[in-house]
């Protein structure tokens, strides 16, 4: 009988080599430390952007009259200094479809067709947030139930053992289709245009072939 | 809980402290952040990775940590949100093609894993091959010993889910087990 409740000494046991070293702390030490030393200049950056925008503005005579909430600099400051951390950051939340088709190239393909009662949740892109996304995660929730719609600029990917290719509507897709307990888990994948796509979730493979078909 | 703030220190003393809850949140927490991480991402040098950058993230914001929740479930939060978006960068073939439970391939697995008596080796490689969020409720739950709502403040989600989520876990692990499973309920 495999005993999940003994799950953390059964993982454990098989991680026992597998400890923090000293090297590795000293190089999370390291990367502290050269965080530290340019904190300073990071810090004035507030600063120096209030003085630049309270100059502008006092040049081309926008500056908030005197007791009036200056709300247009503050959001300019924040603007200014909020990129630096999220940049880096290799998946972000996107506000919305439009702001999603712009970051996405133009490329984006939005399913015209879910089950019911599934509505769009989340819309988060992947890739360099400098840069165009490379890939676009949309998720449509219904309850607890959530149907993933997945976007990846690539021209193909190896298709793993265990994927069932067929053809409908004009497009080859690949499937796989997982039992779950009592449910069963669809993983449909094609490659269209340069991009590929892959549609996932708790549902019939009629109803993930029907949301692939409705991507236009 | 020891405080982590120490607003009215000089400044070099404010970063020798930071220094020091920083080695002691490593010392505490490192072996099973390192671990979780592992088992998110499947491979040593990328849990090592994941490992630096969210103790980067824990040391710029010991300032801000104001002890709302434990220590533990603040550092799991940084470290679930971490192993995340390295599984997104290259999502397609971790999140998609290999991260997915495979129950026939698994099926013959188990048959030989039996054979070989080895199940707690096999329950854990049943647990990783679980979907990414099924997985990490197991984690949370069996390895770092949460409970639901602890882990539902760290994923953002509804206790409810968590509950859910940790049922239907269990569901898909009998599955793959045959039956054999103990989950402690």
């Amino acid at each position: 009988m495999n005993d999940l409740s003994r799950f953390k000494q059964i993982a454990d046991e098989i991680h026992k080599d597998m400890v923090v070293h000293e090297v590795l702390k000293e190089r999370v030490r390291a990367r502290c430390l050269n965080e530290r030393k340019r904190l300073p200049y990071k810090a004035l950056i507030p600063a120096a952007c209030l003085v630049l925008i309270l100059a502008v503005s006092g040049l081309f005579g926008n500056a908030p009259e005197r007791g009036m909430p200056s709300r247009d600099n503050t959001e300019n400051i924040m603007m200014l200094t909020a990129g630096s951390d999220a940049a880096k950051a290799a998946g972000w939340e996107l506000s919305g479809l439009d702001e999603a088709k712009a970051v996405f190239d133009g490329k984006l393909r939005v399913p015209s067709h879910m089950p019911e009662g599934y509505a769009l949740t989340s819309i988060q892109a992947v890739g360099d947030q400098k840069k165009d996304a490379s890939g676009m995660i949309l998720s449509y929730a219904n309850g607890d139930q959530l149907i993933t719609v997945l976007q990846e600029k690539q021209e193909s990917v190896q298709v793993e053992p265990g994927f069932r290719t067929m053809s409908t509507g004009g497009r080859e897709f690949h499937v796989q289709a997982t039992p779950l307990g009592s449910e069963t888990q669809i993983e449909l994948h094609w490659f269209s245009g340069g991009i590929h796509y892959a549609v996932t979730g708790l549902i019939i493979e009629e109803e993930a072939v029907a949301i692939a078909l409705s991507m236009k | 809980m020891i405080s982590l703030s120490v607003p009215e220190e000089k400044a070099g003393n404010r970063q020798n402290a930071l220094e020091a809850d920083l080695n002691r949140l490593m010392e505490a927490y490192g072996n099973d952040v390192l671990r979780t991480c592992f088992m998110f991402l499947k491979d040593r040098h990328k849990a090592e990775d994941a490992f630096q950058e969210i103790f980067l993230k824990v040391y710029r914001n010991l300032g801000r940590f104001d002890g709302a929740s434990s220590e533990k479930t603040w550092i799991l939060s940084i470290a679930i949100n971490q192993c995340k978006d390295m599984l997104r960068s290259s999502w397609v073939k971790r999140v998609l093609l290999s991260d997915q439970p495979r129950s026939r391939s698994m099926g013959m697995d188990v048959a030989n894993r039996v054979i070989r008596q080895d199940e707690n080796r096999h329950l854990y490689e049943t647990v990783l091959a679980l979907p990414q969020g099924l997985k990490e409720v197991v984690i949370l739950y069996y390895y770092q010993e949460l409970d639901t709502k602890e882990i539902a403040k760290i994923l953002k989600t509804a206790e409810g889910t968590v509950r859910s989520r940790l049922h239907r876990a269990r569901e898909a692990l009998r599955n793959v087990l045959g039956g054999r499973l103990d989950s402690g309920e």
